[in-house]
């Protein structure tokens, strides 16, 4: 600081701290005892050598064994080949979404999360009819080309399937640093003799930048996570560090090797992240904008011509494993087609479900999500504010402790909550468990959704403090506001869609009223109903669907109400 | 000092529109512009929000594309040319500077993209930070400085490439009104001693009129009137003009065969209103600045039409006040100066009378759809 | 300026809040509380079949008693689960339903379980003793059946199949086998357990070795790989010798058919036992021998597609007819598997993973 304005705000310091202090206590309180706590009680078992003396024996045996080094470098390689091909799917389609407009968009926009929330399984099966040897792809590979590829039981069926969940989210983190860079910085290169090449490798890269890589943070630790999709697409021979850890834990019961492997798990990930963070803390990025981005229609000229192929393959990348749930919850096992199972879904007392009927399950969902979205936001926003004003330079690090909850074994975390529900943590209510935990995972999520948003909000307030006040105001609910909505409905949609399929840890510490949705779709699984798990699967993508629509409705309207004039 | 290269080389210097026209749906923003702005000339163009001035400046820019019309840079058609090619410089209203560059280095980036060697463009960027007065903060980033310093940096940005022709919207309209005024004469200078050819968007007519050469006024997409500030502020061709630039009274009148009836001003012969010989039949409006209105007009004072009216309130403005008088029920504004400002001060509330000398009637054509604002 | 937005953020946070404390409101008020309450652990899909009609009869036998199963996964998540619970100091189970022969010794030396009285368990005495495994009397069997190949008939049949599990090597099955992780599924489990059976520790591995180009894929679990299957990935897969009825029951076919290679197949038995420290010990036992009673046992079948182990429970007659019993079953010692099963487990994952 600077030693003038170091005495200035001498007096203010003090409040300063004192509010940073108490907005970071919501993010700390939720984060500490149902995140670091139970973590903490799963961790110090791989501390634990026999009786009560903590070993580092068991760390040191395990990082120098070739077959834990062999599955650390494929663990990282799929997950940074995933990242990749999310980040090549998903940014062109950020770029869609945030400077061209084409009809249905403000629907592709709303639904654009769908792929995100759904269960792991649900998933392989619809990648089975569409990209099975006998699958949509192979038929029309083979009608067009006269040959077939095997794309499941191998590393790019795990690609796909990652990139199909993940390369939303890096389109919609992409889309949302897209629609604030301003596009007058674009302009003024381009005045300045830039070609478009340059403007984009000087202006729009380091602008889009941080919201790329906070995407393609988040999908590198959810794939470096990832296990169901991998065993379900790939198969064993494709196994990845948190399948180990499954092994120990689940059926070996082997918690203190169980406990080891997660922490270094942990550790990995988390090192990663911390990089990535720190580089790209490096590039300041207040690109906020006073204009709102005009998007252009897609013509049907030969110049957008690759637009309108990149729309096509889009929606068969997305939309095909889609269809293809749907296709399956409407096979009957006996040949045709037929609605029957959606009839079960719509029983209201399916008995497999014991607990709870599969109507149940939607409400039960719905209530979930709606909570730990709640839960989630206000923390995460407190959270995100206080770090990006007061406690900028610790951004990496404290950004690197939020995001710890992705990158901490599920099936760790869910064996500790298991264990400090039942002890410093009963006093939780049940009802609020589940929500608790949904908001804890989907924290990270929601502080990279929105740190970018307030950043550049702050950015500009801080300079409208430094000349008028009024004009600057007006422009803030004018433009800025309806911009960081984008961020608040992706991190609204992130937090609901990420509780609305949440499945591990909900089956261990659901009470069997507590059914929900994907826990319904294993249920049917488990009953060998493969059609009414996918119809369940379809009513799962058809309610989340429902919701970010109205939330994209609510915000457009917001929107449209503070929605600032362009001056001509 | 660089001078406008256009005159050395024969060709004509300077921009030139022809015919320009951009739609944006169904709304055209810029409606068959034609205007030539001379080499080195300072062109303001000015018109409320929404006119289509920014529209304008951008077509010129080249970062949008005409629907019809072109676009002449010293003689040279460089309407289908991208921005990049048609060496401007353009400064943007919020400034639009490189947050993830130094100050230098924002200046430094035209230079670069034309090709600048080294040496070069550490020489420029020095010579035009020397110039706006920032060269202490070369290292500084933008966020790092107040408005006012990032519209100098702006300015230094557009300028160090050597553009043939510089563009400016809304440059200090972010800006606090006492920097406002010092950067306005600044810029100025800086226009004049380089001689460039520049094109001002505002939609500040006071702005306009104090740096401008000439003035183009747009309004709903169309040049109403371009000329200097003063054929603007003493001959406006329309309504509009009229009351966008400078304040103005609108005395309306009604011919009727050869008489004019003035209303409270009374009833004239047309033969005996100089001026008034091609007037038509039916109503008519003429502009009265505010200082052509004589209050308590002595006999030798020039022969015009004489009205009683009432002193409502007296605006102190130092070297002019101005006067509102209510005429038969109408506001009408005087400017009265030095002196008589506070002779004029003591008769608040009271009756005087007002003149208008033949002279001062500027006769507007019948009134063409827009109503000029107050 | 800080002031104001940080009010703006406190509305937004009350509004959050307020909207959170909207959802509690709207959930389901629980129901009141039954005077005694029986919370049965077990596994996904036994929740998914049998649990429901166990949990209505014996509570309509039991009246003032409320049965509550609860599922959080797999035979071993869920052991897991009970176990991790039992050492952090105590778990709302009163019985665990659906141990595997496989998992007895580790949960009897974690303590799980209780030594049954059997004077309580009068229908113990229609089980077969065969069946009735455990010598230590922690836990009774309460249904049993068999992993092995089950194959398409539409596309392999006749001299085509594989007559001993040595033959599922033969370069002819190239890519048309599907098997299941052992360490995600019982069903993978028995499976690498019959081949240690069939070949020697370590002779299986090289069986392995050798069967690994004719492995399509190792799927994490049963429904994925018999996705697979159906969709025609291959024609072959690890999975029940019940699944010929299941397929009859289900779609109507019996295209699926049960290899048992020389007359072979690896049974498994699942067991169920009452929790160590259990309040309603005595009910406990009643609930256990309802679990043998005919009417839960005709139930298996249809709803576990296992054979039940009351011998004197009927069965529905295309049960009888299409569910393959081995004239060999195969089983491995509980304590040699004990003894074993992490290292065979790493061994394996090391060659499968190292084959990549």
């Amino acid at each position: 600081m600077k030693p003038g304005a170091g005495r200035a705000w001498a007096g203010e310091h003090g409040r300063r701290q004192r509010l940073a202090v108490l907005l970071l206590l919501p993010a700390a309180a939720l984060l500490g005892a149902v995140f670091y706590l139970p973590v903490g009680i799963a961790l110090v078992q791989g501390f634990r050598d026999g009786g009560a003396s903590l070993s580092l024996a068991r760390f040191v045996s395990l990082v120098t064994d070739p077959y834990i080094l062999r599955l650390v470098r494929f663990t990282a390689w799929q997950a940074f080949l995933s990242a990749l091909l999310s980040v090549a799917i998903g940014v062109p389609l950020g770029y869609l979404l945030a400077n061209r407009s084409f009809p249905g968009k403000r629907l592709v926009s709303s639904l654009v999360m769908v792929p995100f929330v759904m269960p792991a399984i649900t998933v392989a099966l619809g990648f089975l009819v569409m990209y099975g040897t006998n699958g949509w792809f192979n038929e029309a590979l083979q009608a067009v080309f006269g040959f077939k590829a095997q794309v499941l039981h191998t590393l790019w069926a795990i690609v796909l399937a990652h990139a199909f969940y993940n390369g939303p989210l890096v389109a919609r983190m992409t889309q949302g640093a897209w629609e604030r860079l301003d596009p007058a910085l674009e302009e003024s290169a381009r005045t300045l003799g830039a070609s478009p090449l340059a403007v984009l490798r000087d202006v729009t890269l380091p602008a889009v930048a941080p919201g790329v890589v906070s995407g393609a943070v988040l999908a590198f630790i959810y794939c470096f996570m990832s296990f169901p999709i991998v065993l379900s697409l790939g198969g064993a021979r494709y196994s990845t560090l948190e399948v180990e850890v499954f092994t120990l834990m689940r059926v070996l019961l082997d918690y203190e090797t169980a406990a080891a492997l997660a922490a270094i798990q942990a550790g990995v990930s988390l090192l990663f992240a911390y990089v990535f963070l720190r580089l790209e803390g490096r590039a300041p990025s207040p690109f906020a904008s006073f204009r709102a981005r005009r998007p252009r229609p897609l013509a049907a000229k030969p110049g957008d011509l690759w637009l309108w192929l990149l729309i096509a393959l889009l929606l068969v990348f997305f939309g095909g494993p889609l269809m293809s749930i749907v296709f399956d919850s409407v096979r009957d096992p006996r040949g045709g087609f037929t609605l029957a199972a959606y009839g079960r879904v719509g029983s209201s007392g399916r008995d497999f479900h014991l607990g709870a009927p599969p109507l149940a399950a939607i409400q039960n969902s719905l209530r979930f999500a709606a909570v730990a979205a709640a839960i989630a936001l206000a923390a995460g926003a407190a959270f995100v504010y206080a770090v990006v004003r007061f406690l900028k330079r610790r951004l990496p690090l404290l950004e690197t402790l939020s995001l710890a909850p992705i990158a901490v074994s599920s099936v760790a975390l869910a064996y500790g909550l298991s264990v400090a529900f039942r002890g410093p943590l009963e006093i939780v209510p049940q009802e609020l468990r589940i929500p608790l935990t949904h908001a804890v995972l989907a924290f990270p999520f929601v502080v990279r959704a929105l740190r970018p948003v307030l950043e550049g909000v702050d950015g500009r307030l801080v300079e409208a403090a430094r000349t008028l006040g009024a004009g600057r105001w007006r422009a803030f609910f004018d433009v800025e506001l309806p911009m960081a909505l984008t961020g608040l409905v992706v991190a609204f949609a992130l937090s609901f869609g990420l509780s609305m399929s949440e499945t591990t840890a909900t089956l261990m510490l659901a009470r069997p009223e507590q059914v929900t949705m994907p826990v319904s779709v294993y249920r049917f699984l488990a009953a060998r109903d493969f059609a009414g798990a996918s119809a369940m699967a379809v009513v799962l993508m058809i309610v989340t669907g429902g919701v970010f629509i109205i939330a994209e409705a609510l915000a457009g309207w917001v929107r449209r109400r503070h929605g600032g004039t362009i001056d001509a | 000092m660089r001078r406008a290269a256009g005159e050395e080389s024969g060709v004509r210097s300077g921009v030139e529109l022809r015919g320009l026209t951009k739609r944006f749906g169904s709304v055209a923003a810029v409606d068959g512009v034609s205007l030539s702005v001379a080499g080195g000339e300072l062109l303001a163009v000015v018109g409320p929000s929404g006119c289509g001035k920014t529209t304008l400046l951008r077509l010129v820019a080249g970062l949008e594309q005409p629907d019809a019309g072109s676009v002449l840079i010293d003689g040279r058609d460089v309407t289908a040319m991208p921005p990049e090619r048609r060496d401007v410089g353009f400064v943007f209203q919020q400034f639009a500077l490189f947050p993830n560059m130094t100050v230098a280095g924002n200046v430094e980036y035209g230079l670069k993209r034309k090709g600048a060697s080294r040496k070069e463009r550490a020489r420029r960027v020095e010579e035009m930070l020397d110039m706006v007065g920032l060269a202490e903060l070369a290292h500084r980033r933008p966020d790092q400085l107040s408005a006012g310093q990032q519209q100098r940096v702006a300015l230094a940005r557009a300028l160090a490439p050597r553009p043939k022709t510089l563009l400016l919207d809304e440059p200090l309209s972010a800006l606090d009104a006492a920097i406002r005024v010092r950067l306005r004469d600044e810029l100025r200078e800086a226009q004049r001693r380089l001689g460039i050819t520049t094109i001002l968007v505002t939609h500040d007519q006071e702005e306009a009129l104090a740096v401008a050469d000439r003035v183009a006024v747009m309004n709903g997409g169309r040049l109403e009137q371009v000329g200097t500030p003063w054929e603007l502020y003493d001959r406006p061709r329309t309504p509009f003009v009229a009351g966008f630039i400078g304040r103005g009274n609108f005395l309306d009148a009604r011919v009727a065969g050869s008489a004019i009836d003035f209303g409270p001003f009374g009833r004239l012969e047309k033969a005996s209103v100089p001026g008034a010989a091609a007037l038509p039949e039916g109503p008519v409006q003429a502009l009265v600045r505010p200082e052509a209105v004589l209050l308590d007009p002595a006999e030798h004072d020039e022969a015009g039409l004489t009205a009683s009216a009432v002193v409502e309130d007296v605006i102190f403005g130092g070297e002019r006040s101005l006067v509102k008088l209510l005429v038969d029920g109408r506001t009408w504004t005087a400017a009265v100066f030095g002196g008589a400002t506070q002779e004029v001060l003591a008769r608040r509330g009271r009756p005087v009378t007002v003149r208008v000398p033949f002279a001062a009637l500027r006769w507007m054509p019948p009134a063409s759809g827009t109503s000029p604002r107050s | 300026m800080s002031f104001q937005l940080s009010r703006r953020l406190l509305v937004l946070t009350v509004a959050a809040a307020l909207a959170g404390l909207a959802g509690i409101a709207i959930a389901p008020v629980p129901l009141a509380h039954a005077q005694q309450q029986l919370v049965v652990y077990t596994y996904d899909s036994f929740a998914s079949g049998p649990a429901q009609a166990i949990k209505e009869g014996f509570e309509a036998l039991y009246p003032g008693v409320e049965v509550v199963f609860l599922a959080p996964g797999s035979a071993g998540e869920t052991l897991a689960r009970l176990i991790a619970e039992l050492d952090s100091g105590g778990t709302d189970a009163d019985v665990f339903v659906g141990l595997s022969d496989t998992q007895l010794a580790r949960a009897i030396d974690r303590g799980v379980f209780t030594k049954l009285d059997r004077s309580l368990l009068p229908n113990l005495a229609k089980v077969p003793a065969h069946l009735d495994f455990d010598e230590t009397g922690h836990v009774v069997p309460f249904d049993h059946g068999y992993v092995t190949i089950i194959y398409d008939s539409r596309v392999l049949s006749g001299s085509e199949l594989p007559e001993t599990l040595e033959d599922l090597v033969d370069p002819r099955f190239r890519g048309k086998l599907i098997a299941i992780d052992p360490r995600t599924s019982s069903v993978g489990h028995a499976f690498l357990m019959w081949t240690i059976a069939e070949f020697g520790d370590p002779g299986y591995l090289a069986f392995w070795e050798k069967l690994a180009p004719n492995l399509l894929t190792i799927t994490g679990g049963w429904s994925a790989a018999y996705s697979h299957y159906e969709a025609g990935e291959a024609p072959m897969m690890v999975s029940y010798s019940t699944d010929t009825a299941a397929g009859v029951y289900y779609a109507g076919s019996d295209h699926t058919r049960v290899l048992t290679p020389m007359g072979q197949a690896y049974q498994q038995i699942e067991a169920a036992g009452v929790v160590a420290g259990t309040d309603v010990p005595e009910l406990a036992h009643r609930f256990l021998d309802y679990l043998l009673s005919e009417e839960v046992q005709s139930l298996i079948p249809t709803t576990n597609w296992m054979f039940p182990v009351n011998a004197e429970a009927p069965v529905p007659d295309f049960f009888a007819q299409y569910a393959v019993v081995p004239e060999n079953p195969v089983r491995l010692d509980a304590r040699l598997i004990e003894a074993n099963e992490q290292r065979w487990l790493r061994e394996w994952a090391r060659l499968i993973t190292g084959l990549r």
